[in-house]
C-alpha cells in the first residue's frame, strides 16, 4: 500500500532524510522511530504530499504522494495540526467531512470523547482536546491509509487506550497504518514491525521483539529489603542482566531471614536500542 | 457528490463565520469605514450635495483598507498556524481553499459597501443614478484590490510584515494617489506618479458611475484596475506557498515575474498617457442673486408674448430684483382661471456679461460639440426625457424650471463632461417644448425669482440617468437661476457663448 524507495530530502544543506526504503502493507502498523531530528516527521511530510522529495521514489497505492487521488485515500495527523480557531468542533468536523465528500462520524465523536465538545470553539479547547479533535479529522474518512505523528501527544491515559482501540480498528478494517511516535511502549505493543531512524537513515527494521533481542540490552532487576544484605550499605540493590533467572538464583541465598519489600524486573525495551542506535550516531537523545 | 465539486461551498461558510466572529475583522472592515464615511460627511460638510462629490473615495478607502490589511492578514495567520497545511491534505484542489478565503472577504467588503451606502444616504447623500454601473466599479475596484491583497498576502512573511507591506501600498495610494488627497488638490509632480497606482482608476471609475454618466464614461479606468488586478494575481500565484516558513522561491515560474513586472510598468506608463485631465477642484461658488446679474438702466423691451393656453398663473409678490428691473411680477403655480403673464421683460437691464463664463466651473456651456460616448449619453437622456413625468407636470413656468434641473444638479455635482453638454440639450428641448414668444419671458421669471417655484423634481432625476440632488435648495436654486439668465441671453441672442477676451490678456 505504501512504497518507499530511496526517499531523500534536504532541508537547505542539510540531508534529513537519506536513502529510506520500506513498505507498508494492508492490516499492518508500521511505527517509525527515532531520536528528535531523526527524520521521522520529514519522511511523512513527504509521503503526506506537504513535501517534495529531492530523491527516491514514494507510491501511496501506486498514486504519486499529494495527488487529489492519494489524498482522497490517505488520512494524515500531523504533529502541529492547524485548526479553524472561529469555528466550533463540530463545524470543523464537519468542514473535513465535507472536503472528503463525506459526512461526519457519529462513532469517532463519540470514541474520542468530542460529542461533549461539539459546540466548543476549537481556539477554547485544550491541547488535548485539539488532538483528538485532529485525530477525528484524519480518521472519519476510514481512509485506506493513515499517516500519524506523535499521535498520543497530549493525551491522557484514559484517551491513550481509546486510541489504540481506533488505531486497531483501522488496521482490522485493511488500513496500512504508518506511525511516528516516542511513545515506545506503544510502539512494542501497537506496531507489528517498527523502522528505527537515526540521522535520516534506516538503522534497523522488524518486529520489536526481535530489535529488542537484537540490541541484546540488559534487563534490570530492582530489590528493596527491610534491611541491606550482607555487604551492601543500601536497602535498594539495582542488577543489570542479560540472565533474569541465573540473576534471581544467585540472589536467593543472600536473602535468608531479610524480608522482601520489592522486587521489580524490567526487561529491556526499544528505549535501549534508540538509545543505542543514537549513541552509535552520535545524536542527542532527548 | 465527489469532493472536488463539492469543496469550495464548505470552505466558503467556514471562511464566512471564521471571519463574521472575528471582531477586529469587523472593526476594520465595517466600523472603521463608517468613521471615514462621517469624517468625510464633516470635513464637506459646505458640499453642494452631501457625500456624492467624494463617493469615490470613501468607497475607495474602504476597499483598500479591506484588501491591503484584512485579506492579507487572514492569508498570513492561518498560513502561520498551519492550517493550510492541514487544508492541503483534503482531496480538493488547493486552489479553492484560497479562493474561498478570498470570496469570504469580498463577502464582507461587500457587505461594508452596502452600510456605507446606506449610512451615507441617512446622511443625504442622493440615490445613485446608475446603480448597475456603480455596483461593477466596484466589484472591478475591488476584485483588483484584493488581487493586490492575495499578494501582500503571499509576500508577508508574518502579520507584522503585513501591516508594513499594506502601508506601502496603502498610505501613496492615499496621499498621492487620489484616494485621500483629491487629485485637484495635489501638487504637479504628484500627478504623475498618482498614473502608477490603482487607487486613482478606482476613485475615478466609482466617481464616474455616482456622479457621473456611468461606467461608459470610465472604461479605461476598469480596463486599468483590471490590468492591475490580473497582474497582481498573475505574481500571487507564481509566488504561492502554503508553508510559513517557505521561503520565496519562485521555483520553477520564477521567470515569470520578470514580464509580470514589465507589463505593470507598461500599464502605469499607458495610464499616464492617457489619464483623463484632473479634475476641477471642487465647485462651491455662489451663483449670487438676482441683483447680481441687473442693471439700473433700461433700454430694449421685449415685445409682449401671446398668452399660451398651458399658462395658469396669479401675481406672486415682487422681488426687489425684478422691481428694480422693470419686469412684471413673476407667476407661480395657482388655479386662478386667468393667469397674470408678465408683459414684458427689460432685457438691457440684464447685465449678460457678468455672468459666469461658459468655459468656466460655474455653470458651464460647451462650446464644442460631444464626442461619440457623450452623444450616446445625451442621446439616451433624450429619450428618456420624452416619458419622463416631472416634465410635464405644474405649469410652464414650472416646466421650465424642472427642465433646468437638469443642466443644474450635474453642474453642482460637477458632472464634467457632461455637464457642459446638458445646457444645450435644455435649450434645444425648451425651443421644442415652449412657445418662442413665450419662453424668453418664463426664462426671465426664473431667473430674476429662483425661489419661486418648486425643485422637488431634483429626486427625480435618475429616472433619466442623472443623479438625484439632495441637501439645501439654496445652491441648486442658484444653479437654475444662472442657467435661466445664461439660456434667455441665447434664446434671445443676447449671449451666446462667451465674449471674446480683451487684447492682452491671456
Amino acid at each position: 500500500m505504501i512504497e518507499v524507495s530511496g526517499l531523500t530530502r534536504r532541508r537547505g544543506p542539510n540531508l534529513v532524510v537519506d536513502g529510506l526504503s520500506f513498505s507498508v502493507s494492508h492490516g499492518e502498523i508500521v511505527g517509525l522511530i527515532g531520536v528528535n531530528g531523526a527524520g521521522k516527521t520529514s519522511a511523512l511530510e513527504c509521503l503526506a504530499g506537504l513535501a517534495r522529495a529531492d530523491g527516491g521514489e514514494v507510491r501511496i497505492a501506486g498514486l504519486a504522494p499529494g495527488s487529489t487521488a492519494a489524498r482522497a485515500i490517505t488520512g494524515t495527523l500531523l504533529q502541529h495540526p492547524g485548526l479553524p480557531g472561529r469555528l466550533c468542533v463540530a463545524e470543523t468536523l464537519d468542514l473535513f467531512a465535507r472536503l472528503h465528500g463525506i459526512r461526519p462520524s457519529p462513532h469517532l465523536v463519540e470514541a474520542l470523547g468530542l460529542d461533549a465538545l461539539a459546540r466548543q470553539r476549537v481556539d477554547a479547547l485544550s491541547g488535548g482536546q485539539r488532538q483528538r479533535l485532529a485525530l477525528a479529522i484524519a480518521l472519519q474518512p476510514a481512509p485506506a491509509v493513515l499517516l500519524l505523528d506523535e499521535p498520543a501527544t497530549a493525551l491522557d491515559p484514559a484517551m491513550r487506550r481509546d486510541l489504540r482501540g481506533l488505531i486497531e480498528e483501522a488496521r482490522t478494517g485493511g488500513a496500512a497504518i504508518l506511525m511516528a511516535t516516542h511513545d515506545l511502549a506503544e510502539a512494542t505493543s501497537l506496531c507489528d514491525r517498527v523502522l528505527l531512524l537515526s540521522a535520516g537513515r534506516l538503522v534497523a527494521a522488524g518486529r520489536p521483539a526481535d530489535l529488542i533481542a537484537a540490541a541484546g540490552a540488559p534487563s534490570r532487576i530492582t530489590l528493596t529489603t527491610a534491611r541491606p544484605l550482607p555487604g551492601e550499605r543500601d536497602d535498594t540493590m539495582v542488577i543489570e542482566t542479560r540472565d533474569v533467572i541465573a540473576a534471581l538464583t544467585a540472589l536467593l541465598p543472600r536473602l535468608a531471614g531479610v524480608p522482601v519489600v520489592a522486587l521489580h524486573v524490567t526487561g529491556a525495551g526499544l528505549a535501549e536500542v534508540v538509545l543505542a542506535a543514537a549513541e552509535l550516531d552520535g545524536t542527542r537523545c532527548t | 457528490m465527489t469532493p472536488t465539486r463539492s469543496s469550495l461551498r464548505p470552505l466558503l461558510r467556514a471562511n464566512l463565520l471564521a471571519t463574521l466572529r472575528n471582531p477586529m475583522a469587523l472593526v476594520y472592515g465595517w466600523l472603521f469605514p463608517l468613521l471615514f464615511l462621517v469624517g468625510f460627511w464633516a470635513l464637506y460638510g459646505d458640499d453642494p450635495v452631501p457625500l456624492a462629490l467624494h463617493a469615490g473615495q470613501f468607497f475607495t478607502i474602504t476597499i483598500l483598507g479591506s484588501a491591503a490589511f484584512g485579506l492579507p492578514t487572514q492569508m498570513v495567520g492561518e498560513r502561520e498556524t498551519g492550517l493550510w497545511r492541514h487544508y492541503a491534505l483534503a482531496p480538493a484542489p488547493r486552489w479553492r481553499f484560497v479562493v474561498a478565503l478570498v470570496l469570504a472577504r469580498a463577502a464582507l467588503l461587500a457587505g461594508a459597501l452596502l452600510l456605507l451606502h446606506w449610512t451615507a444616504r441617512a446622511l443625504g447623500m442622493p440615490p445613485l443614478p446608475h446603480p448597475v454601473s456603480t455596483t461593477l466599479a466596484l466589484m472591478v475596484a475591488a476584485l483588483c484590490f484584493l488581487c493586490i491583497g492575495a499578494l501582500i498576502g503571499t509576500l508577508a512573511p508574518n502579520v507584522p510584515a503585513v501591516q508594513a507591506l499594506g502601508q506601502c501600498l496603502f498610505l501613496p495610494m492615499l496621499i498621492i494617489g487620489g484616494v485621500a488627497v483629491p487629485l485637484a488638490s495635489l501638487p504637479g509632480w504628484a500627478l504623475p506618479l498618482s498614473n502608477l497606482l490603482p487607487g486613482r482608476h478606482a476613485v475615478v471609475a466609482i466617481q464616474t458611475a455616482v456622479t457621473g454618466t456611468g461606467t461608459r464614461a470610465a472604461g479605461f479606468e476598469l480596463l486599468a484596475l483590471t490590468g492591475h488586478g490580473l497582474l497582481a494575481l498573475l505574481a500571487a500565484v507564481i509566488l504561492f506557498r502554503w508553508e510559513p516558513d517557505a521561503g520565496l522561491r519562485p521555483g520553477r515560474r520564477g521567470w515569470l515575474i520578470v514580464p509580470v513586472l514589465a507589463a505593470w510598468l507598461a500599464l502605469a506608463g499607458l495610464a499616464a498617457q492617457l489619464a483623463r485631465p484632473v479634475p476641477a477642484p471642487p465647485d462651491r461658488a455662489s451663483a449670487g442673486t438676482p441683483a447680481t446679474y441687473v442693471r439700473p438702466t433700461a433700454a430694449t423691451v421685449l415685445p409682449q408674448a401671446p398668452r399660451p393656453a398651458i399658462i395658469r398663473a396669479v401675481p406672486s409678490p415682487a422681488t426687489p430684483a425684478a422691481m428694480a428691473a422693470g419686469i412684471p411680477t413673476p407667476a407661480v403655480p395657482a388655479v386662478a382661471a386667468e393667469p397674470a403673464v408678465p408683459a414684458s421683460v427689460d432685457l438691457d437691464r440684464i447685465a449678460f456679461e457678468r455672468l459666469p463664463p461658459d468655459a468656466g466651473l460655474v455653470a458651464p456651456i460647451a462650446a464644442e460639440p460631444p464626442d461619440p460616448v457623450l452623444e450616446s449619453a445625451l442621446a439616451r437622456i433624450r429619450r428618456q426625457l420624452e416619458s419622463w413625468p416631472p416634465a410635464r407636470e405644474g405649469d410652464a413656468r414650472q416646466q421650465v424650471q424642472t427642465l433646468l434641473l437638469i443642466a443644474a444638479v450635474p453642474d453642482l455635482l460637477q458632472m464634467d463632461p457632461l455637464e457642459r453638454h446638458l445646457p444645450a440639450l435644455v435649450e434645444a428641448e425648451l425651443r421644442q417644448r415652449i412657445p418662442a414668444t413665450v419662453l424668453p419671458n418664463l426664462l426671465a421669471q426664473i431667473a430674476l425669482d429662483p425661489q419661486g417655484g418648486s425643485v422637488a423634481a431634483r429626486s427625480q432625476l435618475p429616472a433619466i440617468g442623472l443623479p438625484a440632488h439632495a441637501g439645501p435648495e439654496a445652491p441648486l436654486r442658484g444653479r437654475v437661476m444662472l442657467y435661466a439668465f445664461k439660456l434667455l441671453g441665447r434664446v434671445t441672442g443676447r449671449r451666446v457663448g462667451d465674449p471674446p477676451a480683451p487684447a492682452g490678456s491671456d
